[in-house]
């Protein structure tokens, strides 16, 4: 990927965000930096040592494009830590996202996690082009289906059987509309977790037999749901308007921008139905959900349930 | 026993400071200042949008085109929005006839389709919106997510979230 070097370090922030915080984080010794552009949103990365740049210009999602301007819409700031030679002294590499420090730690790779999470979170909230719901999002027979959630809720577990089951992949992170209720693709592999507290795990969707979807597609299905050990399935309808505020509680911009937030998403929600039960295991639940014919995503398939044997479901995010 | 709301409540809709989405049959308002966002059913929208501070439950109900037993539902639906804080100048609890909730709703069930339907949801910040609450273990503190029920965020160095007591 190309990017644009900064010259001009530290990186201004523009007006709305400058704090006076940041200004004393502009103090430090900024060695390096690049701008980039996703989604509309310009995003500064600057750095204290140099060797820092090629590893997160390699961490940049493949949406992000170059950017040589002066001012950005957030700064990223990281300061590699660790133990000099000869010294007993070992400093934390820190992460900051304008003047918020967003890690602290001696795991070189943890705070490299944190970096992509804020970068991704950075865009979803401040875009002003899309409005991204956090969720995962499938295409089937020519629909999105989108399943709002936070994480650990058990959504990237439910998107990667829809997946295997045949449905097209468009994101396990972000659910991104536009201004037309379309649901656009958010290109990564799916991110898996054995433990709550273990680190996410890739896992390519060409490796499950997947395939990526590239267009954007209406949305036709919302489902509100997560795992429970022994779990049933029993999908109850959501009116338009719960489920459009089920959409804004997962939109980061949703404090930011809820007037577009609204618009968008009460756009989509013009030609989706939306459902919502809990869930026990993903392979039971996923036969139920794609089996619903397009033309009648509506009220007969809502009758069906699932009662699921309690198991342990190892894999959740 | 509830109290009876007296009939000098005119209540008056909160217009400043909202966001408001008309769809089909329902509407979204969204308070800038308290980051509520509220569903209301084309009943409570009605009602909603009579409350003008000049007009009594009795007046309210009245537009609605109710007889007297739906002021009822008219005080429950008054109820329901000044709990989203869409409506100020409402004192009296609802039903205000010793009626409970649930014979209310059932009364109007019967006559008309004149039920209050106002669902309230609190829209988190952007980090709050993808990060949920931390489990046993998962860092925790300042850029991080809280801790789940049940666990406390703490460490010398390190904050994770554990079980009080634990060590």
């Amino acid at each position: 990927m190309q990017t644009d070097e900064c010259s001009g370090l530290p990186l201004a922030l523009n007006e709305r965000w400058h704090t006076p915080c940041y200004e004393k984080l502009c103090k430090l010794n900024w060695v390096a930096g690049f701008g980039v552009i996703s989604h509309g949103v310009k995003i500064g990365v600057q750095v204290s040592d140099a060797s820092l740049i090629p590893i997160l210009r390699e961490r940049l999602p493949s949406h992000a494009e170059p950017y040589g301007g002066a001012e950005f819409d957030t700064v990223m700031s990281v300061i590699l830590g660790g133990q000099d030679a000869g010294s007993r002294v070992r400093r934390f590499h820190l992460v900051y996202q304008n003047h918020t420090e967003v890690c602290r730690s001696h795991v070189l790779d943890e705070a490299l996690d944190r970096f992509d999470a804020f970068f991704a979170l950075a865009v979803a909230a401040l875009s002003p082009q899309r409005i991204f719901v956090h969720g995962g999002a499938v295409a089937w027979q020519g629909r999105a289906i989108v399943i709002p959630g936070q994480s650990l809720s058990g959504k990237s577990t439910l998107i990667m059987e829809l997946v295997r089951a045949g449905a097209t992949y468009l994101s396990d992170e972000f659910a991104i509309f536009d201004s037309e209720g379309h649901v656009h693709p958010y290109p990564k592999p799916i991110s898996m977790r054995k433990t709550p507290q273990s680190r996410q795990v890739d896992v390519p969707v060409a490796s499950i037999g997947g395939v990526e979807g590239r267009e954007p597609v209406p949305l036709g299905l919302v489902i509100v749901t997560s795992y429970e050990e022994g779990g049933r399935w029993r999908p109850q309808p959501v009116s338009t308007g719960e489920g459009i505020l089920w959409l804004l509680s997962n939109t980061p911009a949703g404090r930011l921008a809820p007037e577009r937030a609204l618009r968008f998403l009460g756009n989509a929600a013009t030609s989706a139905d939306f459902i919502k039960s809990t869930r026990g295991e993903a392979s039971d639940v996923v036969p139920l959900i794609l089996q619903r014919p397009e033309a009648s995503m509506r009220q007969d398939w809502l009758n069906h349930s699932l009662e699921t044997e309690p198991s342990n479901e190892a894999h959740r995010s | 026993m509830i109290k009876q709301p007296s009939n000098a409540n005119r209540p008056k809709a909160v217009n400043s400071g909202l966001v408001v989405q008309e769809l089909e049959n329902e509407t979204l308002i969204y308070s800038l200042e308290s980051h509520k966002a509220t569903c209301l059913n084309a009943f409570s929208a009605r009602v909603w949008r009579l409350c003008d501070g000049t007009r009594t439950v009795d007046d309210v109900t009245q537009e609605l085109g109710l007889d007297d037993s739906g002021a009822d539902t008219v005080a429950l639906t008054l109820k329901k929005l000044a709990r989203a804080d869409l409506v100020t100048g409402f004192t009296g609890n609802a039903p205000p006839s010793g009626h409970t909730r649930r014979a209310v709703i059932h009364g109007a069930l019967a006559v008309t389709a004149a039920i209050p339907i106002v669902t309230t949801m609190t829209i988190p910040t952007a980090v709050q919106a993808t990060s949920g609450c931390g489990g046993e273990g998962a860092r925790c503190g300042t850029g991080y997510a809280p801790c789940c029920n049940g666990l406390i965020c703490r460490g010398r160095f390190t904050r994770r979230c554990r079980r009080p007591g634990d060590d």
